[in-house]
């Protein structure tokens, strides 16, 4: 169990949950849009103005089933995977104080979660894309914990999208955001310091668990 | 006349301000403390005293604060004329060689706040 290679992403789990839904949209669109072949539209239909569907709406409410089943699939997108992350997380913690995992301290982000053992001085991981395997390893095992910033830029476009707190156990390199976003923030915005005061909190943890294994 | 109301004007804006004398106080203490119990996305905001009392422990500098643990920087200001004393807590969050502020809360009843500096 200790010297296991850690999975971040079983990719069985992330194809079901990204395909399934796509699948599923793709199949009710064909079978109640009733949608020619592919080498049967008229493209040219398309080209005039106003333009015209090459195919016939079905007369029925019907044609409304595979817009229900778009708005689930992005749901399930948005909310499911997490769901499922968030009910395996405390799966995993019932799981644990079972077998005497004392957690001390814990970090969830929206990628995995990291929980400490001071006593045991032990470290569990649960990853967002493998929710169904816990890693449990002895402190020792991690070699190297840093923090980057992820500060990108110079002048007023300054500023990082990421802050994370990273450390390697073996060969495998863990990620855990602390801040993540689509856009560029200011190094001293305040969700910023945040984020980097809680990856300093959770490196420094890391530090003195490894330093007290050896 | 014009001095008398820009002084009271003024008076809402400043800490160090005595309302009663309309005198600028003296800060006889200034003392750093840490909260060990409040970290980082555990923020909670206290007007009581009491939880001070508790919660608050004496600092050097602030390399001594703990990544991710909040701090406090207490400022005592004492009325020579009237006698009174006010404290206000700057309540913020080091990260490396920024602050992020968090509240500022003013005691005007100091002598509730005298523990701070024994």
């Amino acid at each position: 169990m200790t010297e296991t290679r850690i999975w971040k992403t079983n990719w069985l789990y992330f194809l079901a949950c990204v395909l399934a839904p796509l699948a599923l949209l793709l199949v009710t669109v064909q079978r109640y849009w009733k949608l020619p072949e592919l080498g049967d539209w008229d493209v040219t239909q398309l080209l005039q103005w106003p333009p015209v569907l090459p195919f016939q709406w079905p007369p029925d409410r019907t044609v409304l089933i595979p817009v229900a089943v778009l708005i689930l699939a992005i749901l399930w997108w948005k909310l499911g995977v997490r769901a499922i992350f968030r009910l395996c997380l405390r799966g995993a913690e019932r799981d644990l104080e079972r077998k005497g995992f004392q957690c001390a301290n814990a970090f969830t982000g929206r990628d995995c979660a990291v929980l400490m053992d001071e006593e045991n001085r032990k470290i569990a991981l649960l990853f967002k894309w493998n929710p169904f395997h816990t890693y449990v390893f002895p402190a020792g095992r991690v070699t190297k914990v840093w923090v980057d910033e992820g500060q990108r830029g110079q002048g007023v476009m300054e500023g990082t999208r990421r802050v994370s707190f990273l450390f390697t156990v073996g060969k495998s390199r863990v990620r855990a955001n602390t801040f993540s976003s689509s856009r560029r923030w200011k190094m001293d915005g305040d969700n910023v310091l945040t984020a980097i005061s809680m990856a300093d909190m959770m490196a420094d943890l890391l530090e003195s668990l490894r330093k007290g294994e050896e | 006349m014009p001095l008398r109301l820009l002084d009271r004007l003024k008076a809402p804006f400043r800490d160090d301000w005595c309302r009663y004398c309309r005198r600028t106080m003296n800060h006889p203490h200034k003392r750093l403390f840490v909260i060990p119990e409040m970290k980082v996305g555990n923020y909670e905001s206290h007007t009581d005293a009491d939880y001070y009392r508790e919660a608050l422990r004496p600092v050097e500098a602030r390399g001594d604060i703990p990544p991710g643990t909040y701090a406090c920087r207490a400022v005592e200001y004492h009325c020579p004329q009237c006698g009174r004393r006010k404290v206000k807590l700057n309540i913020f969050l080091p990260v490396r060689d920024k602050i992020k502020r968090e509240e500022t809360i003013l005691f005007d009843n100091g002598k509730r706040l005298e523990f701070l500096w024994n």
